[in-house]
């Protein structure tokens, strides 16, 4: 994309980028009469054109390494832990009301630990420290 | 006012400019790799994955230096296949790239399952909006990015699995326009070579080497009788193809030994003889390594 002004028929000036977390924000300014606009990206413009791998504004440093895989992916900061069968049949003999809590209360000891699996020897652990 | 072409440079972004790093990069990664061969199907579970980790892991035990790239963003199947020690594993980042897995007889793997953070657990999704629109984009920097990110070294063989349908094998062409060629596979159902026919067409149009046809599943030996049974494919499509100028690489019968990870089974004799007819083609640099 080119921008003219349209008062000059002068070619706009890239002045800056801001960005936001879905949004970009450009300032163009007209180098003969000043006149300035900025243009924001809604969220899908700002994926399109993150997911060609090109940085709008362009760009000082060579790419990051898989930049466009790594900004792209849904990260699932839910499901990071995994409870390993011998460990869901232990969380089973907790009675219903409490087990939910229970569950995140060792997710959060797991995670406090680095733990990404629970097994019934890291519930062990858990509890003794409740 | 002046119109698009009567304008010089572009918005200030430098577009064209970042486009010519990206293929820069992925230039030189490629430059140390021999040959580039991507097995390809149009239709799913036919044993795409299957037929590329086994090769990968034949040429690789014969001394070449071989690397497989999972191209099947949404279903990779090569971690199991080739690295099965190794599920759940992230690549680690090196100054250069980010290291491939070391499989079996030293396959270097790469699969977006290294790279995601929840790994084997789940298939890839993306985030940000724009749904199908910004997709297609993401899929295709994905693949660049593990062609170009990844620190492969120097390889003899890279490997490349690829999807069901070869709808999309352009985006792989298009980034590795020195592809050594297109493994065809195919399952003994009239079906599957009723599409594989209509695919050989699109194959061509993109100007690479079709490198022959796998006949997989073509039959198997009774384990009590020990008769070898052809599974019956309607007036022998394969023949069909061959007459199309579609060389036959060979046939892989059903066999429960490809269903383990690849080498665990030892050599399997209709596997190496995929991989002989396979460097026969190319020009096999591996076969002197060996
Ligand atoms: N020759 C064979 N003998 C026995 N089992 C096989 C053979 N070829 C493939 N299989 C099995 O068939 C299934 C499908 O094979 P595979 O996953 O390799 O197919 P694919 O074409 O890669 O599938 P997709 O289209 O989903 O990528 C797998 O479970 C595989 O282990
Ligand atoms: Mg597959
Ligand atoms: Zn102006």
């Amino acid at each position: 994309m080119k921008f003219l002004c349209t008062r000059c028929d002068e070619v706009m000036k890239l002045a800056g980028a801001q960005a936001g977390d879905d949004t970009v924000g450009l300032t163009f300014s007209c180098p003969k009469c000043g006149g300035s606009f900025a243009m924001l990206t809604n969220p899908a413009e700002t994926t399109l054109v993150k997911g060609l791998g090109v940085q709008v504004g362009g760009r000082s440093e060579p790419a990051p390494l898989m930049e466009v895989i790594q900004s792209s992916v849904a990260r699932d900061t839910e499901n990071q832990i995994t409870w390993d069968p011998g460990a869901e049949t232990r969380l089973a003999n907790v009675p219903p009301f409490a087990r939910p809590m229970a569950r995140k209360a060792i997710e959060r000891f797991a995670e406090s630990k680095g733990i990404r699996t629970i097994t019934a020897a890291v519930m062990d652990e858990a509890r003794a420290l409740m | 006012m002046r119109m698009y072409h009567e304008v010089a440079g572009d918005g200030g972004s430098d577009i064209l400019g970042q486009v010519g790093k990206m293929m820069e990069r992925l230039a030189g990664r490629l430059s140390l790799i021999k040959s580039v061969i991507a097995v390809a199907s149009p239709k799913g579970g036919v044993g795409k994955s299957t037929v590329a980790a086994h090769l990968a892991a034949s040429l690789a035990r014969r001394g070449a230096r071989v690397g497989a790239l999972d191209a099947d963003l949404y279903g990779s199947s090569l971690p199991r296949l080739l690295a099965p020690e190794f599920i759940g594993a992230n690549a680690t980042r090196g100054e250069e790239g980010l290291f491939p897995i070391a499989g079996v007889f030293g396959v270097r793997v790469m699969s977006l399952d290294y790279l995601t953070g929840y790994g084997a657990r789940a298939s890839v999704a993306w985030a940000g909006a724009g749904g199908s629109i910004t997709r297609g984009p993401v899929e295709a920097s994905a693949l660049r990015e593990l062609l170009a990110d990844t620190q492969w070294g120097e390889l003899d063989y890279l490997i490349v699995d690829t999807p069901p349908s070869v709808g999309r094998l352009g985006d792989l062409t298009a980034l590795v326009p020195s592809l050594a060629g297109v493994v065809l596979v195919s399952a003994p159902t009239l079906l599957a070579y009723q599409v594989t026919l209509k695919s050989i067409e699109r194959v061509r149009a993109l100007g690479v080497p079709l490198l022959g046809l796998v006949e997989n599943m073509r039959g198997f030996t009774c384990d009590l009788c020990g008769a070898a049974n052809r599974i019956n494919v309607e007036g022998e499509m394969g023949e069909t193809l061959s007459i199309m100028g579609v060389p036959a690489l060979g046939a892989l019968p059903y066999d429960q030994r490809l269903l383990k990870p690849a080498g665990e089974a030892g050599p399997i004799e209709a596997v190496e003889r995929i991989a002989d007819a396979l460097l026969a083609k190319i020009g096999g640099h591996a076969a002197a390594r060996a």
